[in-house]
């Protein structure tokens, strides 16, 4: 069983041809998901012939988010709680809704027997207030409870109440927690996320520290013990986050950790810790060992690339991307059938693959078309006017598309030659429109990237744009 | 009392929110279109389309300059389609901000008279004839909300509000970006209620960036009372 969620993997992934194939693979599928979209549907996709693929896909409409109430955390660690504007239509549901309920038909049918049955039967499983999903039952289960009456350095707390932060939280299960990071978020005093308050802390950095939450404990900056000097002073005087008042940390952001400053290196206050608590030896670090390359930066060639030598290095590309060896994993380097070097970017006026933005007729008004944007002079040379359709193909696949001449494209020099750019928005896909002649820029794109992370490399590979 | 739009296109980035926005607030459909080899859409203004960001690629003293242009009726002071058309009961100002405003009662008109008697090549007429252009969204004007196009402009390139309030920030503006550009310009801001400020030659943006110095089209009606009319225009707003 494979359960999607909005995103779009046939779409938004590398080399998407090769995964709308893998598809095929599987016995079953589940996928929730506002509209119909390439993933759900890639079964019925251009090159597919339903009647030989055997995966049973379920559809489950989802609510959008803001027909859900719920919390949405952004990448400055705020978690901010919103509230249900529109009903969902029609049958649609929220995520919540749909798992607590799949759930509850999964412990059903393991009540009288299933193999290793007793993770699924005993799990907590009760989020739902008069048959609909609770998200503030969830948003407590995730701050954490005391399960009994607990006594944690001189304060007695009552079972069944919440837990304040996530230093009392326990190591003999006389504490629950979904996730100590958002121990305080939801405590006796409330729905910390649900806050709206414009004060600003007493250091007038714009920190609202009571507007919505933040993870940890609503320390809005991270090892704040380093804007501080060894007695506890702020190296910025006007721009301060903490200070030490000679007894306590007072005012400002939620000092990283309460212990005092170090004083002197000479004779240092033992009580102290230097300021970034989670690294190995208390300093910040400009390089993590245990990468799979680094710790300099240095100069290789994309996987496929149009030289022949890597000008700046001896060695031509990272020796450490990783790679795949199916037969699928094609990479055409210095091939004289895919001679321009393509890349790809996003458009205003759709968002990602495009799987929600291009059912939106506005929107799909602004933006109709997949395209390629080339240089004036690459179309001279292929003879391509402005406005017309074209083929742009890679070694992975091909795709047909709307030619964008413009000057805001320019070849690039290298070496003496001239090499061509062209460049793809990543935001189209068969289903939508109904044409099905607008397909994903990552049809192209190959299956490679970086060494620790996979990120793609959707941004520089070779490919071969022809007049239709 | 009256209001003024004020439009800084070089705080534009053609976002298109303001397209829209408008659509969105009038419960316009989206037309069908194509990617022509450009980023605008859709091609022009249409009875469905009020609000219309123009986009030119164009080399300015050998550099590449990518000019974006919100195309929308100017609620001129004088307007000769409503001096054209002579029937407050199809065109009439409203009181209030001045708006030109069009009824379906446009579907008496001659058509093509009415959008050649424009300065700005705005009006659109539906296939029976009715015109449409932008109302200045003079409904939520009244409740003391902005226009749609405004109120959703992230750039501040958007602007309403008193017309003097709005002719001081375009000078201001104006100044300001004459530091920069010295060919400026604010496009005749005298005559119109949407005062647009360009960067360089309003010819770059679009050929209908200002009015035409012949005030053809004009009917003979409408040349007849403009005659007559006392020259109270005559007075600089900038003195």
């Amino acid at each position: 069983m494979r359960l999607r969620r909005p995103g779009l993997l046939t779409c938004s992934g590398a080399h998407a041809g090769k995964t709308r194939e893998a598809l095929k693979n599987l016995d079953w599928m589940v996928n929730v998901n506002i509209f119909d979209n390439e993933t759900g549907s890639f079964w019925r996709g251009p090159g597919m012939d339903p009647a030989k693929i055997k995966t049973e896909v379920f559809f489950l409409p989802a609510a959008v988010s803001i027909e859900k109430e719920g919390s949405i955390t952004n990448s400055g660690r705020w978690s901010q709680w919103r509230y249900e504007g529109p009903k969902p239509l029609g049958k649609s549901r929220p995520d919540g809704q749909i798992i607590m309920e799949l759930g509850n038909k999964i412990k059903a049918q393991y009540k009288d027997g299933g193999t290793f049955p007793e993770p699924i039967r005993n799990l907590k499983w009760d989020y739902l207030s008069k048959g609909k999903y609770d998200p503030h039952a969830v948003a407590k289960e995730i701050n954490g409870y005391f399960l009994e009456d607990v006594t944690v350095k001189d304060k007695t707390f009552k079972k069944g109440t919440l837990v304040p932060s996530f230093a009392y939280l326990q190591a003999d299960g006389s504490t629950s927690s979904g996730n100590w990071l958002y121990c305080n978020s939801y405590t006796e005093k409330g729905n910390m996320a649900a806050r709206r308050s414009m004060k600003d802390a007493s250091n007038n950095i714009g920190l609202y520290p009571e507007f919505a939450w933040c993870w940890p404990v609503n320390r809005r900056i991270i090892y704040n013990r380093a804007s501080v000097d060894l007695q506890g002073q702020p190296w910025d005087k006007s721009h301060w986050v903490i200070k030490w008042d000679g007894a306590k940390w007072s005012g400002g952001d939620v000092p990283d950790g309460g212990w005092p400053p170090i004083g002197s290196f000479d004779n240092p206050n033992l009580k102290s810790r230097h300021a970034f608590i989670m690294r190995k030896h208390g300093h910040g670090q400009i390089f993590g060992p245990g990468r799979a390359d680094g710790p300099l930066p240095e100069h290789y060639e994309p996987m496929e690339c149009p030289v022949e030598k890597n000008f700046m290095s001896a060695t031509y590309t990272n020796p450490t991307a990783p790679t795949y060896g199916t037969k699928a994993d094609v990479y055409m380097t210095c091939d004289p059938r895919y001679p321009y070097v393509g890349t790809t970017y996003r458009v205003v006026e759709h968002w990602q693959s495009g799987v929600m933005t291009r059912h939106q007729p506005w929107l799909m008004e602004l933006q109709p078309q997949m395209f390629v944007e080339m240089s004036e002079e690459l179309a001279t040379l292929k003879g391509i006017k402005n406005g017309e359709r074209v083929m742009a193909a890679s070694a992975r696949g091909k795709l047909e598309c709307t030619a964008i001449v413009t000057k805001r494209m320019q070849p690039l020099q290298v070496a003496g030659t001239t090499i061509h750019q062209v460049g793809f928005p990543w935001c189209f896909g068969w289903q939508k429109p109904a044409s099905g002649k607008e397909e994903s820029a990552n049809l192209l794109t190959p299956s490679t990237g970086d060494p620790n992370t996979r990120i793609p490399e959707t941004k520089a590979f070779m490919v071969n744009i022809q007049k239709v | 009392m009256s209001k003024s739009f004020f439009i800084d296109t070089t705080l534009c980035t053609a976002c298109r929110g303001c397209q829209v926005a408008c659509k969105q607030w009038h419960d316009l459909p989206a037309e069908t279109t194509e990617n022509r080899g450009t980023y605008q859409n859709p091609a022009d203004l249409s009875f469905d389309t009020y609000k219309l960001v123009r986009m030119r690629e164009t080399i300015v003293d050998g550099r590449l300059r990518w000019l974006f242009f919100p195309d929308q009726c100017r609620h001129c002071l004088e307007a000769p389609c409503l001096e054209t058309a002579g029937d407050p009961a199809a065109i009439f100002y409203d009181e209030s901000s001045g708006a030109v405003i069009y009824t379906a009662a446009t579907k008496n008109l001659d058509a093509a008279e009415i959008i050649e008697s424009c300065p700005y090549n705005i009006p659109r007429k539906a296939p029976d004839g009715t015109l449409a252009k932008c109302d200045m969204c003079y409904d939520r004007v009244a409740a003391g909300m902005q226009p749609a196009c405004v109120k959703t402009c992230p750039t501040g390139a958007m602007n309403f509000g008193e017309r003097a309030e709005m002719l001081d920030l375009a000078q201001n503006r104006l100044t300001a970006v004459r530091r920069t550009h010295r060919d400026a310009t604010l496009l005749d801001p005298d005559d119109i209620r949407v005062i647009i400020m360009v960067a360089y030659a309003p010819h770059l943006y679009h050929e209908h960036a200002v009015a035409s110095n012949a005030g053809y089209g004009i009917s003979r009606q409408a040349a007849l009372r403009r005659m007559l009319r006392p020259l109270k225009h005559l007075v600089s707003p900038f003195a």
